[in-house]
């Protein structure tokens, strides 16, 4: 009898870990895929594994999280940190000879905006390193708040905003002579 | 201006027309209905293949790899039976005739001056004789 009752407990538990899992892949896979695709470097489908192998993750751990936001910065914090060994993985495979991979394809090629602009985004964010990058992306691009990319990427707010004030300054450096294009307020045309 | 959980630092305009460019064009399309779809259905059914207690799976491939280390470890550290024998004489002949041959493969007798012409000397007188006019 006492078997059967703890049987049916975990079921229930297993069952509640079942439906938080499923309302955390529904709410979060469009983020997900969008901030991993950021990190990659435009890949749609690197940043679809990434995405995924992160929300594996987040089943593994779900049973150590109670609350919905800790899980959350947790999950980004697995996501971020895939990302950076993606690109990692890519650096070491063009570094001993995948010439294919010396360009890379135009990231979103179905998107409506110009592919070479997308591209120079592209390079200018590649040109940052790895803390700057993804601090941007996450507060600027993806709209996460200071203390939740700190947590996110393990250090201080302070640290944070200085990444974040460093990648802006070489950003504006880099794309200024995209001039009206960007800064100014043009329709995607080139220079 | 931001909300009060915002705690982003507030931009210049220039900056935050920057930021907002780069957001806008920098941006995987969107997933379809169908796309998302196939994400989720995959994430959930790779996750309903995990087991409740994912250190049980690592369990079986740590133990077959511990095991086949333990066999090799016994396997190289038993008693050979060479390592106590004492080299008889046979062995020992058979030895150094090897080390004889590996000697000479490597200092061909042909080219050492020093060595007795024997097969020379056997050669008959004619023959000698060819031999000295060609060489």
């Amino acid at each position: 009898m006492q078997t059967g009752t703890a049987k049916l407990t975990i079921d229930a538990v297993e069952e509640d870990l079942e439906a938080r899992f499923r309302s955390f892949v529904a709410s979060h896979t469009d983020r997900a895929v969008r901030v991993a695709w950021r990190l990659v470097g435009g890949d749609e489908a690197a940043a679809k594994d990434v995405a995924q192998e992160a929300f594996l993750n987040a089943y593994r751990a779900l049973p150590r999280f109670r609350e919905e936001a800790s899980l959350e910065t947790w999950f980004y914090r697995i996501l971020v940190r895939r990302a950076h060994n993606y690109r990692r993985w890519l650096a070491l495979r063009k570094l001993w000879g995948a010439p294919w991979l010396d360009d890379p394809p135009d990231p979103a090629p179905s998107a409506g905006s110009d592919p070479m602009l997308r591209r120079r985004i592209a390079k200018a964010l590649d040109r940052l390193t790895r803390r700057q990058r993804e601090a941007f992306v996450l507060v600027h691009v993806d709209g996460f708040s200071v203390r939740q990319a700190a947590e996110m990427l393990g250090m201080p707010a302070g640290t944070l905003k200085s990444h974040l004030h460093r990648a802006l300054t070489k950003l504006r450096a880099e794309l200024e002579d995209l001039g009206n294009t960007l800064v100014g307020g043009g329709e995607d045309e080139l220079p | 201006m931001n909300s009060p959980d915002d705690d982003r630092p507030v931009l210049a305009r220039e900056d935050a027309e920057l930021v907002k460019r780069v957001a806008e064009i920098y941006a995987p399309p969107s997933l379809t209905a169908s796309e998302r779809r196939d994400f989720q259905g995959r994430v959930l059914a790779r996750a309903g293949a995990t087991p409740a207690r994912p250190g049980l799976r690592l369990l079986v491939p740590i133990a077959t790899i511990a095991a086949a280390a333990a066999m090799a470890m016994l396997w190289m550290g038993r008693p050979h039976p060479n390592d106590s024998a004492p080299i008889s004489e046979t062995e020992s002949t058979q030895v150094s005739r090897i080390a004889i041959w590996e000697y000479e493969l490597i200092n061909p007798p042909e080219l050492d001056d020093t060595r007795p012409q024997e097969e020379v000397e056997m050669l008959p007188d004619e023959y000698v004789a060819i031999a000295s006019l060609l060489l």
